[in-house]
């Protein structure tokens, strides 16, 4: 059965003026990407691939070429609407957690719903079910500060995963994590984004995150040099006890 | 998002940083009750000045006089007479909004008792409606007038009972004590004729002693009463009567009045009523329009004290916006998550809309009890007749809602700053 990708992007520019120069942070990037994926844009820092997500996410526009998500041209979207799209389609994993220091675990992972206007009893049923599945049942009523770095990020991943949304975007998610910490996240990641059967797409520089990818995206100078396809990848029944990762 | 997640996000936000919200609702305390106590002044004065107006009279009466002035377009100006007549006070009795119409007379005349006398100002009025026009007996009954008896009958003052005095020596007609030797039970005369207690016409062959009429006192005016206090009250049929006999000594035109006093329904008519006696040609004047001057006064000192008010006011909504300021900057990042996240724009302005309404409520509550209790100590302590403390429901009400929309008003440049900042911020790692 032919499919239609979820998102398509076709010769995406973006050009930051920084003072009276130009600078090319994308430089016509295509790309196509099919329901369920689960990929990586990895590359060095300045070589545009957050660029590239906060294009697809909807937080910055494209100075020209189109982003269509879910049959939606992100271009012709403005503020408020890009807002409602976001709403709708769209999980974020930031890499510094961001959650909100003075609500707990659960308040947290129900704050997107509260925005989506979801009535008090079901977003807290749904933000529950949520944290269960990122086996942190135990600590919805802890406040940020009594989390630890790993806990506090799949409070994260809960929270991008509550509003039941199309596609979830993380920004180096375990960026700000130590290696076994990032493998335990992204075990989780891994876990709960494929048995929900969600399209993911994390931006990382470490390539021993992109190994838990399908698909690699590998970008440079604003160009896509190569996208390689990862027919084993690692999840959280097959991550090597011994890999030790190097600490940024 | 739903109103009351956004409200309870907003006490949220507030209570986070207790220590600031406290202090920018201080400064909305101060401002408003600032403004109230400023304002409660004002409408306390104002109250004590219409009820000393009301006290002087009634604030429904006209008085119309023969006399009016008519001002020339080059400033000056000069006075035409009308006659006040029978036939026009009939037609200023049939003027809507009129209750009721009093000619009057103005007379002098001596008041003996025995050998004391007493100079006494005479006001002819009608006894029938006395009453509505505020005229107060402190005992007694009003004069009537028995046509054809030899009988007149007086409402005497205070002042003429205690001004009787011996002509011929000067004394005061009191005893050792100071007590007076004329009361209201004592005997009285009425006569006209200043001569035939004077002298001075005696030389005069032409001249003829005028009479003196046997008196009844019936009543005393109120001494409180300061409209009328000062006369004494005869009918004014029994007047004109006596006025007709000593032509000779009083040059009074019994076929017309020297004033006639109108009464009208409410306050409001006074207006119209005026008007229509004006077109007749007369010329009038009522309390009301020196209560309306008083009140065009008082009303700039209310809104001088407002002001002196407003300005702390003013500096709190500075505050309010300041805070709001400073909680924007310091959020930015949280903005830019709650944007990410999917909270829409318009909620964003909403959320920081509502924390300053937030401050604005509890500014402007806590300042209006503080109002209530300085009102009271001001009432209790600095108080007088003249000058208390009152805030009325809509001082009350409108001083919340006030500082609500003043809050809410500091509140919207910052919240639209904050709703139009960028969601990157929250991916940028700092």
């Amino acid at each position: 059965m032919e499919q239609r990708p979820i998102i398509s992007v076709r010769d995406a520019k973006k050009i930051y003026k920084v003072g009276s120069v130009d600078v090319h942070a994308l430089r016509g990037v295509d790309l196509e990407i099919m329901p369920g994926e689960f990929c990586c844009i990895i590359g060095r820092s300045g070589s545009g691939k957050s660029t590239l997500l906060n294009l697809l996410a909807g937080l910055e526009p494209a100075t020209s070429g189109q982003v269509v998500i879910n049959g939606k041209h992100l271009e012709r979207m403005n503020q408020s609407e890009l807002i409602l799209f976001r709403q709708k389609y769209v999980g974020f994993i930031f890499q510094a957690f961001n959650l909100m220091p003075y609500y707990t675990a659960l308040e947290n992972v129900a704050l997107p719903l509260a925005f989506k206007g979801v009535p008090y009893e079901k977003r807290m049923r749904l933000a529950k079910k949520a944290l269960k599945d990122v086996g942190l049942e135990s600590h919805m009523a802890h406040m940020p500060g009594q989390m630890s770095g790993g806990q506090q990020q799949r409070v994260g991943i809960a929270r991008a995963l509550a509003s039941d949304p199309d596609i979830i975007f993380a920004d180096e998610p375990t960026g700000n994590l130590d290696s076994s910490t990032s493998d335990e996240v992204m075990g989780s990641i891994s876990k709960t984004v494929r048995s929900h059967g969600k399209t993911f797409i994390m931006v990382t520089h470490d390539p021993n995150m992109a190994e838990y990818a399908d698909k690699v995206i590998n970008i440079l100078d604003g160009r896509i040099t190569e996208i390689t396809i990862n027919p084993h990848p690692l999840t959280a029944h097959n991550i090597h006890p011994e890999a030790n990762h190097e600490q940024n | 998002m739903k109103f009351a997640d956004l409200l309870k996000m907003a006490f949220m936000n507030l209570w986070r940083r207790k220590l600031r919200a406290v202090l920018t609702v201080l400064g909305m305390v101060i401002g408003v009750s600032s403004i109230v106590v400023m304002m409660s002044l004002g409408v306390g004065i104002r109250k004590a000045t219409i009820e000393s107006y009301e006290n002087m009279g009634s604030l429904t009466n006209i008085s119309v006089s023969s006399w009016r002035w008519v001002e020339n377009p080059n400033g000056g100006g000069s006075s035409t007479e009308t006659k006040l007549d029978k036939k026009a006070v009939e037609t200023m009795r049939q003027i809507p909004g009129v209750v009721a119409v009093m000619p009057q007379i103005n007379a002098y005349g001596i008041l003996k008792s025995g050998k004391w006398v007493s100079d006494a100002s005479i006001l002819a009025i009608d006894g029938n409606v006395a009453e509505q026009f505020g005229i107060e007996l402190s005992e007694g009954r009003f004069p009537e007038y028995k046509r054809g008896g030899s009988t007149y009958e007086i409402v005497l003052s205070e002042s003429v009972l205690s001004w009787f005095y011996d002509p011929n020596t000067g004394k005061q007609a009191a005893d050792r004590d100071g007590n007076p030797r004329v009361t209201m039970d004592s005997r009285f005369q009425l006569t006209f004729d200043y001569s035939s207690i004077f002298g001075g016409r005696n030389n005069d062959p032409d001249y003829v002693p005028g009479k003196t009429y046997r008196i009844n006192a019936v009543g005393q005016v109120s001494p409180d009463n300061n409209e009328f206090s000062w006369y004494c009250l005869m009918d004014i049929n029994a007047l004109q009567m006596l006025a007709k006999e000593n032509s000779q000594f009083m040059s009074l035109d019994t076929s017309s009045y020297n004033s006639v006093l109108v009464k009208c329904d409410s306050t409001d008519s006074v207006a119209t009523v005026k008007e229509a006696i004006d077109a007749m040609g007369y010329g009038t004047s009522s309390l009301q329009d020196s209560l309306e001057q008083a009140e065009q006064q008082m009303q700039q000192i209310q809104y001088l004290l407002g002001a002196i008010g407003g300005v702390s006011l003013l500096v709190a909504a500075i505050g309010i916006m300041n805070t709001m300021m400073m909680s924007i900057y310091e959020r930015t990042r949280e903005i830019g998550i709650i944007k990410v996240l999917g909270c829409r724009m318009d909620n964003i302005a909403e959320l920081f809309l509502t924390e300053a309404a937030f401050i604005g409520l509890f500014g402007g509550a806590l300042g209006l009890g503080i109002s209530y209790g300085l009102a009271a100590l001001i009432n209790h302590f600095i108080g007088s007749s003249g000058f208390n403390a009152l805030i009325p429901l809509w001082l009350a009400l409108g001083a919340l809602i006030f500082s609500i929309a003043v809050a809410i008003i500091s509140g919207l440049y910052p919240a639209i700053r904050a709703m139009r900042l960028s969601p990157l911020t929250a991916i940028r790692n700092e």
